[in-house]
Parts: C-alpha cells; sequence; structure tokens
C-alpha cells in the first residue's frame, strides 16, 4: 500500500516538473513578449498543483501538508495576480502583440 | 459592531501563527499577537475591505469552482504543451473582449485570475466589467468568448 | 524520483536566466525573475524532502510571498521611471522591441 502511494506521488512530482521545464522551453522559444507569457504560465498552473500535491501524498496527513496546501494556495493566488500586473504594464508602455487578430465580444463567430 | 471584523480577522491570524509556531512561551505568544494586530491594523490603514456582506455560502461555491478550474487547468495545459514545442505555425494569437456577468470585485479578480491561471488565455486588461484576454490560438478565443468561464464566476458570486 | 524533479525544475530557472539575459524589453526581464522566483518555491519545497529537512518549507512559504512583493515593486519602480524619464533606459528598451 505504502509503496504504491509513493510510486503514485513520485508520478505527479515527475510529470509536475515536465510542466515546469516545457514552461521554460516556452518563454525561452516562443516569438514575442505575450505568447512567453503563456509560456511561463504553464509553469505556475499545473506544475506546482502536480509538484506539491505529490509532495503532500509523500509526507502524509500532517501539519507540513497544511504548509504544503498554505505554499500552492499563495502561488495559485499571486502568481496570476503578477502575470496580469505584468502585462497589464506592459500593454499600458505602449508594447504591442504582435500578429493578432482582434475578436470582438458581439460579432457572431468571430475575425 | 465596527470593529467586529478587524478582531475576527485578529484571531485567524493569531490561529495560523499558532499553527506556525510551535513555540509556546509568554514572550513569544505576546509577540504574535502583537504582530498579528500590527497586521490588522496596517492593512486597515492601506485600505478599507470592501463593504460587501461575505456570504457563507462563498465557502463552499469556491472549492467546487476550483475543482471545476483545476480540470480547466489540466486540459489547456495539455494544449498549450504541445503548441509550446510544436511549431511556431500553429500559433494564432489572438485578442478577445469578454464581459463578465458578475460585477463584484470578488468576481471579477476570481474571473481575471481564472483567465491567466488556464495557460493559453492571459487577461491584460479590465475595463469596469469588460475583460480583454491575449490568447495563443483562436480556438482557446472562441471558447474563452462563449462565456463557460464568466457564467460559472456568476454562479459563485451572483452580485 | 525527487532529485529528478529537483533537476528539472534546476534546468527551468537556467531557462528562465537565459531570457533575463535575453531581454529584449524590460517586461521580458520582469517576466523571468517572476519565473525564476516561483520556481525557486518549487525547488525549496522539493529539496525539502530530498534533505529531509521540513522546516524549509516555512522558507518556501516567505519566499512565495516576497517574490510577489518583489515583482509588483520592479513593476511600479519601472512604471514610474517611465513617467520621469520618457527617453530613459526602460523606455528605450520597449521601444527597441517595438520596432523589431
Amino acid at each position: 500500500m505504502n509503496g504504491i502511494l509513493e510510486a503514485i506521488a513520485g508520478l505527479l512530482v515527475i510529470s509536475g516538473s515536465l510542466f515546469v521545464l516545457a514552461g521554460g522551453i516556452g518563454a525561452l522559444r516562443m516569438p514575442d513578449f505575450y505568447t512567453r507569457i503563456h509560456g511561463a504560465s504553464l509553469t505556475d498552473s499545473l506544475g506546482p498543483v502536480l509538484v506539491l500535491g505529490g509532495l503532500m501524498i509523500y509526507a502524509g496527513l500532517s501539519l507540513i501538508t497544511v504548509k504544503l496546501a498554505a505554499v500552492m494556495l499563495f502561488l495559485l493566488v499571486t502568481s496570476p495576480t503578477a502575470t496580469y500586473a505584468l502585462a497589464n504594464a506592459a500593454l499600458l508602455a505602449g508594447l504591442k502583440p504582435e500578429g493578432v487578430v482582434r475578436m470582438p465580444a458581439d460579432s457572431e463567430d468571430g475575425v | 459592531m465596527r470593529l467586529m471584523r478587524p478582531l475576527l480577522a485578529v484571531i485567524a491570524l493569531f490561529a495560523v501563527w499558532l499553527l506556525w509556531g510551535g513555540l509556546y512561551k509568554t514572550p513569544v505568544l505576546q509577540l504574535g499577537i502583537v504582530s498579528c494586530v500590527l497586521v490588522v491594523w496596517l492593512t486597515y490603514r492601506m485600505a478599507l475591505p470592501d463593504q460587501q456582506e461575505h456570504r457563507l455560502a462563498l465557502l463552499y461555491r469556491v472549492p467546487l469552482y476550483w475543482l471545476w478550474l483545476l480540470w480547466e487547468m489540466v486540459v489547456t495545459n495539455v494544449q498549450v504543451l504541445r503548441l509550446v514545442l510544436g511549431p511556431r505555425s500553429a500559433l494564432s494569437p489572438t485578442i478577445v473582449e469578454v464581459d463578465a456577468s458578475a460585477s463584484s470585485k470578488f468576481a471579477l479578480t476570481l474571473l481575471g485570475n481564472s483567465i491567466t491561471l488556464t495557460p493559453g488565455t492571459l487577461t491584460i486588461n479590465i475595463d469596469d466589467t469588460r475583460l480583454t484576454a491575449h490568447c495563443l490560438t483562436r480556438a482557446a478565443a472562441k471558447d474563452l468568448r462563449d462565456g463557460a468561464m464568466a457564467r460559472r464566476v456568476a454562479a459563485v458570486d451572483p452580485d | 524520483m525527487l532529485l529528478v524533479a529537483a533537476i528539472a525544475i534546476l534546468v527551468t530557472m537556467a531557462l528562465a536566466l537565459a531570457r533575463a539575459l535575453l531581454g529584449p524589453s524590460v517586461y521580458d526581464r520582469v517576466l523571468a525573475v517572476n519565473m525564476f522566483g516561483t520556481k525557486t518555491v518549487l525547488l525549496i519545497a522539493v529539496m525539502a524532502f530530498i534533505m529531509g529537512r521540513t522546516d524549509f518549507l516555512d522558507l518556501a512559504l516567505a519566499y512565495a510571498l516576497i517574490n510577489f512583493i518583489g515583482v509588483l515593486a520592479v513593476l511600479w519602480f519601472v512604471q514610474e521611471s517611465r513617467k520621469r524619464h520618457p527617453s530613459g533606459n526602460s523606455a528605450q528598451t520597449t521601444t527597441e522591441s517595438n520596432m523589431e
């Protein structure tokens, strides 16, 4: 039983770190600033959830799990807020997204 | 009754402080209480929290929403993973405007952050109740404009 | 298993550093630094389990919060310096990337 749990935890941590790694690659090879944010946000969404979730299974039910849950909660609340602040600051400073199409809210099927 | 909420905040903070500390001697505890009061005072000095009544219903609605959001995150993460490792020609960056169905600050924050948290869509501006989002592909933009996420957020906090 | 994850996170941090050095705009650099910070939090959490020192988790928590405040502070600083010196250094790097 313990072995199975540990295997699941290891699998979660590994797959989480793969998402993190892919996000790092994305932040490096995407063509412009706004698309690079999408790459970086890959490291900020499912990656931490899987890594910290896996560690929570390793830790079992204890104070450590509570602390890991707190770290996860803080990351999931602060990282999109920081990303929005960054994207909005860049937009207001006049940094234009490259090659975008605008899709208004009320058009029938867009573009 | 104006002191009710700051007092509750101090008590909640102190409970968390006790959970973290693990060292229960009188001077340490006194320091803990002082720091909790200081934090709440600084927060109220910065900005009064909005006066909207915080209904208890949010306590179970928000976690249920998080479960749905987690599933969305799994789906979009796999999509963006493919885009990131695949050819650049697969990208079709689109800017889309979304109307939030709810107008409270809480609902707008929840919607804006949820859009950013699911990779492939990114909130770049909030104007009153209209959000502007940058999307990695046209398909993601269409999904966002169809408003499934906005409707779910409005169900969490209908104000 | 944990060691593999730690190495993957370290490589990601190196990629983030590369992006910070490449720029081209200030915002790319802030994005990279923010990414580096959140990856540090994950690395500390994983290292806590590898080394069996779970008290490291308190550091991870503190780092998550400091990183957030730090990024907001840098953004505020960039905005203020753009207001004061419209042709200053930070604005210049932005126009450069605009012309690309």
